[in-house]
């Protein structure tokens, strides 16, 4: 009889109690695959709603500013914004990129002053970042270079303002003096992020460099990059020492990574897994290593026979390991299954915490994706079966340190 | 009676025969409860800081608007309270009550290129502090004083604008009747509150200032009111109501309900991974008891056969679950506990997010709280679980035949 057919004779003695363990590490397998995939899901939220509608990949940014970007200050910005945008584009990497000009302002509501964010950029150079095609509800994007703007939907219902209606704005210019403009609203955009719906309005850079006194000149350059989550620093890397060889000093490459404070956010919560993950290995172990322990300890005549018949230590190893691998495979099998079948599920259907983060004041998505792929099911099956190999150490130690006489002649070892 | 303590110590011995997987079992379940202690401690902590933040930086215990300001999200400066000063020396004369007048105005704060959205606030610099604490928090400078225009930043408002006492700074914001308006000043103190996100947004003037600059004569938007206890916040609102029925008065509780429903949801979360983590115990200590069933079936048979009551041997093993939740109870409360108050002693520091907008209204630190609640039910989650792990052991005990356990060893 083969090893493994030892084994698995040996977990279906005690069925009940095999599946018992089985269903202690499928649950703790789902949960983790479960975790994992919702993880990925918010990550995903998070960071993409990030880097879209703020820093890219890679944000160009005048040296002086990168301290400053909370303040949006209207400082001298970059000249020759053309041969800047020429030297980013060549970079290695670039798919788009998107000069912007950011402001506040406050904007005459009928009875109250709404403060707002202007987004001035070249709409046609927002695919793939503020995706203004997308959002787009009701109307249409406004046109580059034109006198159109494109309204966060719960902004235009504060300015009680609708598709047709005239936006105007009087901003402070790049001088400290007041500068009026005149804008027709074309389109109303949802992102569904509530701090942008409610906050953010968008209209071409060309008008905006007029009406701020920066002609062509522009605050910050948003580049998306291929595979840019990954790639950003080794691309902002090349991007700085393009721009320095053409004479930028004054402009910094920075990587989305290396913006806010988000990253480290996002480095707490995969702290908050990895503990997770600990804990429920923990718990997993306790009871895996009790029921391969009273296995062993069940069959000590058992294990004193084979030891007297000439297996040595190691085949008895193989064997304790191997039952507690049964036990760990088809759980990790069922806990996978089940925790990618809910993730699944939930991607498809969404989480949507909109009420509990109406205090919060980041741009964040409220419905979150939970996303499983290849790669969690992979972890959570490593994770379980090494929970099944490490549960079987203890219990393996003590089946070979059985001498076979004195078990044979007892009971219990 | 008797029976019963037979049928314990019966248990406890059973339990110091499988030393081994007792420690294993209670260790397994102790984990959980000691993640569900901390969890919760935390929590606990976090809802005490951010309710007293809340309470003194934010909303008061109760506060009251003009009719149909709470329906608007961005209420404009038409809503007033007019003759504030009358109405708060009015409220004031309720027994434990003290008020105070505000006048808060959206508006910009603009220093040389430097420009943020903020709100100003019109404070009564001899009652606003009865009320609120935000004016004590002065770290740098002077506090404001009557009859001195000046302007009180907060501190992370003046780290963005890189402004310093004695800087000048512009106030610009729409008057009531509609002009915009502003005003030259200088900042007179920087202050600092527990909570970043009103250090980075209420900028404090006199409330005289601010009526003069919002074309507000004896005019306000907001009587805020502090109580002995908060916990007296509802029925002192009812009175309010009662006494000054012109008016929209709301408690801490109902201004802060958005933060409160986060709390809320963080603590379903918690629950959610506890029950996870409380299932895979339960399953553990199931596992336990049907080993020990199975192990002891020949002596469960004797102990039958010798005219012990069913329902009693069935018993043993109900106990024996429930002495493994008692000691995995009081493991979790001793490690927990000192988890616990060790963090509550040096705090979670919260240093790194200072300048980040969490949504939290603390800053520095946060202190976990041991509530006596908190460890019982630590008890009652680990006596619940293994009373219902063992439940189905001791049926089985109940049930099974005298016979085929005294001869096959099965139950």
């Amino acid at each position: 009889m083969s090893l493994f057919h030892l084994a698995w004779r040996n977990t279906r003695r005690q069925p009940r109690r095999t599946l018992l363990t089985m269903l202690a590490v499928a649950v703790a397998v789902a949960a983790t695959t479960f975790i994992d995939a919702y993880m990925n899901g918010a990550m995903d939220s998070v960071l993409n709603t990030f880097i879209q509608t703020d820093a890219g990949h890679v944000k160009v940014m005048p040296r002086k500013a990168v301290d400053r970007v909370r303040m949006l200050p209207l400082d001298d910005g970059f000249t020759r914004l053309d041969s800047l945008v020429n030297v980013i584009s060549s970079v290695d990497g670039v798919e788009q990129v998107a000069p912007r000009i950011r402001f506040g302002v406050l904007l005459d509501g009928d009875e109250n002053a709404v403060p707002a964010i202007g987004v001035a950029t070249i709409p046609s150079h927002e695919e793939g970042l503020l995706n203004l095609r997308e959002v787009v509800t009701d109307g249409r994007v406004p046109q580059d270079g034109s006198d159109e703007v494109l309204l966060g939907d719960q902004l235009a219902a504060d300015l009680n303002l609708a598709i047709g209606g005239e936006l105007f704005l009087v901003a402070n210019t790049s001088y400290g003096g007041l500068g009026p403009g005149v804008y027709r609203v074309v389109g109303l955009a949802h992102t569904g992020v509530q701090m942008l719906d409610r906050k953010q309005f968008y209209i071409p850079l060309h008008p905006a460099q007029e009406q701020l006194a920066m002609e062509n000149r522009a605050l910050e350059i948003v580049c998306r990059v291929k595979d840019g989550r990954e790639r950003s620093i080794e691309v902002a890397a090349a991007m700085q020492e393009a721009l320095d060889r053409a004479g930028f000093e004054n402009a910094v490459a920075v990587p989305w990574q290396k913006q806010g404070y988000l990253y480290s956010a996002v480095q707490q919560a995969s702290l908050f897994e990895g503990i997770m993950m600990l804990l429920l290995a923990v718990i997993a172990l306790t009871t895996v290593i009790n029921t391969v322990l009273m296995s062993v300890m069940e069959r000590v005549r058992e294990i004193g026979a084979l030891r007297a018949l000439g297996f040595d230590r190691g085949t008895v190893i193989r064997l304790v390991l191997t039952e507690s691998l049964i036990v760990g495979v088809v759980g990790t099998v069922a806990g996978v299954a089940l925790g990618m079948a809910v993730s699944l599920w939930l991607q498809h259907t969404g989480l949507d915490f909109s009420n509990v983060l109406k205090s919060v004041e980041i741009p964040l998505n409220p419905v979150i994706h939970p996303r499983p792929s290849w790669l969690t099911a992979l972890k959570a099956s490593l994770f379980g079966l090494l929970v099944a190999l490490a549960a079987a150490w203890y219990p393996a130690r003590v089946a070979v340190r059985l001498e076979p006489a004195r078990a044979l002649g007892t009971h219990r070892g | 009676m008797r029976r019963l303590l037979i049928a314990i110590r019966l248990a406890f011995r059973n339990l110091r025969r499988n030393k081994r997987r007792t420690a294993l079992t209670s260790t397994g379940l102790a984990v959980g409860l000691i993640v569900m202690i901390v969890a919760f401690s935390t929590l606990d902590g976090l809802t005490e800081q951010a309710r007293s933040s809340i309470m003194d930086f934010e909303v008061a215990h109760i506060r009251g608007f003009p009719p149909g300001y709470l329906e608007e999200d961005l209420p404009g400066l038409e809503f007033q309270i007019l003759h504030a000063d009358s109405l708060r020396r009015a409220v004031s004369e309720l027994d434990g009550v003290a008020a105070t007048a505000r006048l808060t105005i959206h508006g910009q704060l603009i220093a040389g290129r430097e420009e943020a959205f903020i709100e100003i606030v019109g404070a009564d610099l001899v009652h606003d502090p009865r009320v609120y604490r935000t004016l004590d928090q002065v770290v740098a400078g002077q506090a404001l004083a009557p009859g001195k225009d000046g302007v009180l930043i907060g501190q992370n408002l003046a780290k963005d604008m890189k402004l310093a006492v004695g800087d000048p700074v512009t106030l610009f914001l729409r008057s009531a009747p509609g002009a915009f308006n502003s005003r030259n000043l200088h900042v007179t103190g920087i202050y600092r509150t527990s909570n970043p996100m009103i250090d980075g947004r209420q900028v404090f003037i006199p409330l005289a200032l601010a009526q003069q600059l919002a074309l507000m004569p004896d005019a306000a938007n907001q009587l805020a009111v502090r109580l002995h206890d908060y916990r007296d916040a509802a029925p002192v609102r009812k009175q309010l109501r009662r006494d000054f029925p012109g008016f929209a008065w709301q408690t801490w509780d109902e201004a802060a309900a958005d933060f409160l429903r986060t709390i809320h949801f963080r603590r379903i979360v918690f629950s959610v991974i506890i029950g996870i983590l409380a299932l895979i115990a339960l399953i553990a200590v199931s596992n336990t008891m049907v080993m020990a069933v199975h192990e002891r079936a020949r002596e469960i048979g004797a102990l039958r056969a010798l005219g012990f009551d069913p329902r009693l041997v069935g018993r043993i093993f109900l106990f024996e679950g429930l002495l493994i939740g008692l000691i995995a109870g009081a493991l979790a409360v001793i490690a927990g506990g000192a988890i616990v108050l060790w963090l509550h002693r040096h705090g979670i520091s919260l240093g790194q997010f200072d300048d980040m907008q969490t949504g939290l209204p603390i800053r520095d630190a946060l202190y976990p709280v041991l509530h006596l609640s908190t460890t019982l039910l630590a008890f009652i989650v680990g006596a619940f679980l293994t009373g219902l792990a063992s439940w189905r052991a001791a049926r089985r005990v109940t049930r099974g035949e005298v016979v085929r356990a005294l001869r096959e060893g099965m139950l």
